[in-house]
């Protein structure tokens, strides 16, 4: 079953994939992102995915 | 005490004399049959004496013994087999000195040579390249250069290795990799996908080395989605985030229907992989483009991990790695 990667502190989305392996500071969710944006994160209170604007200056 | 006398009598026997005291003796008369003698004398001939005669019949005499009958000595025996000196036998264990056969061969089930402290080698010296090999067989030799040679039922000469082992022509590791079973289908999701992870464990490359995709299939089914394939090379056993580790990357294909084929090789050369362009993008390496050769560290001492992904544009198209091969040369 197909389930995406995020950063479990930040939320950051790390990449999808079809097996359980991850690394420590990774979790899984069954929510899958259907949306095209540049720096998505995962919104842990709302459950959805966002896309982060990061003050590059 | 009363005197007493025994006097055995046969027929031949005759006068016999009798001296005894007035009423003290006592004569005893026996009559016996046979010559009368006295035990352990023989009277008459020999030929008469038939039980005596048939055991004597059943004894050698001295002059039909051998010299061993008299010395008991191994010597002297006759017809002796010939024992031979075992110091020219091979023996199964505690071998004191080299062994040599000879112009001869040795022929067993297998062979091993295992040699102690620290030795342990199988030579082979040049004599010719008339060594033949019979059907399903192989023989080794030593061409006139002292390189390995082998020639097979085919009787095919083909050189085995140089002791030139820096030169890249002649890999003493073999890696190949080959996936035929197409994975599942991406589809739902426009993240960046893992469609495929393989482990190199450590010693699977030389230090110069050629690692090739020979042919890797990639099939897109959808509508007007867009997707980007991509490659890295990794010491992480978690597939690096968007460029990180990146090796290759295909351009953007926007049609429906699409399968995309792709070739790439890249080169190991002492603690890097090198190749073209890792974050330009392209299906194969020939060709020219802008940019210089790109390289990045690369340790085949450790375990590294090549990662394949996929990028749909579209949740709804579907795409999946059909084939691909890794191999080293």
């Amino acid at each position: 079953m197909l389930k995406t990667v995020i950063d479990k502190e930040t939320g950051k989305e790390l990449r999808a994939q079809f097996h359980d392996q991850i690394a420590e500071n990774e979790m899984l969710i069954e929510a899958l992102r259907t949306e095209p944006m540049n720096n998505p994160y995962w919104d842990f209170d709302n459950e959805i995915f966002y896309d982060k604007y990061e003050d590059i200056s | 005490m009363a005197e007493i006398i025994d006097i055995n009598v046969s027929e031949v026997v005759e006068n016999v004399q009798i001296t005894t005291t007035e009423n003290i003796t006592t004569v005893n008369i026996n009559k016996v049959t046979g010559s009368g003698s006295t035990w352990g004398e023989i009277e008459g001939t020999l030929s008469n004496q038939t039980d005596l005669q048939n055991a004597l019949n059943l004894k050698a005499n001295e002059n039909e013994l051998g010299a061993v009958a008299f010395s008991n000595n191994y010597n002297d025996l006759d017809n002796k087999p010939t024992i031979p000196n075992i110091t020219n036998l091979v023996p199964y264990t505690g071998a004191s000195q080299d062994v040599d056969l000879g112009n001869n061969n040795l022929n067993a089930k297998g062979l091993k040579v295992n040699g102690a402290s620290g030795s342990g080698h199988l030579g082979l010296k040049h004599q010719s390249t008339n060594a033949t090999a019979g059907g399903q067989e192989t023989a080794l030799f030593a061409g006139s250069d002292g390189e390995l040679y082998y020639k097979n039922d085919g009787n095919t000469l083909a050189q085995i290795a140089s002791r030139t082992w820096v030169s890249a022509n002649f890999a003493s590791k073999f890696f190949s990799h080959k996936l035929t079973t197409p994975t599942a289908y991406v589809t739902g999701t426009v993240s960046e996908t893992e469609v495929y992870r393989l482990p190199l464990p450590p010693g699977s490359f030389n230090p110069v080395d050629v690692l090739k995709i020979p042919l890797m299939l990639v099939k897109k089914l959808g509508t007007n989605g867009t997707v980007i394939v991509r490659g890295k090379m990794s010491t992480s056993p978690t597939m690096p985030t968007g460029t990180t580790d990146l090796i290759f990357q295909t351009p953007v294909a926007v049609a429906g229907s699409q399968t995309l084929g792709i070739i790439k090789t890249f080169f190991i050369d002492n603690g890097n992989i090198k190749g073209t362009q890792f974050n330009g993008t392209s299906y194969t390496d020939n060709g020219a483009g802008a940019g210089a050769i790109s390289e990045k560290p690369f340790d085949i001492a450790v375990t590294n991990y090549l990662y394949l992904s996929v990028i749909n544009g579209s949740a709804s198209d579907q795409t999946r790695l059909d084939a691909f091969q890794l191999i080293n040369s």
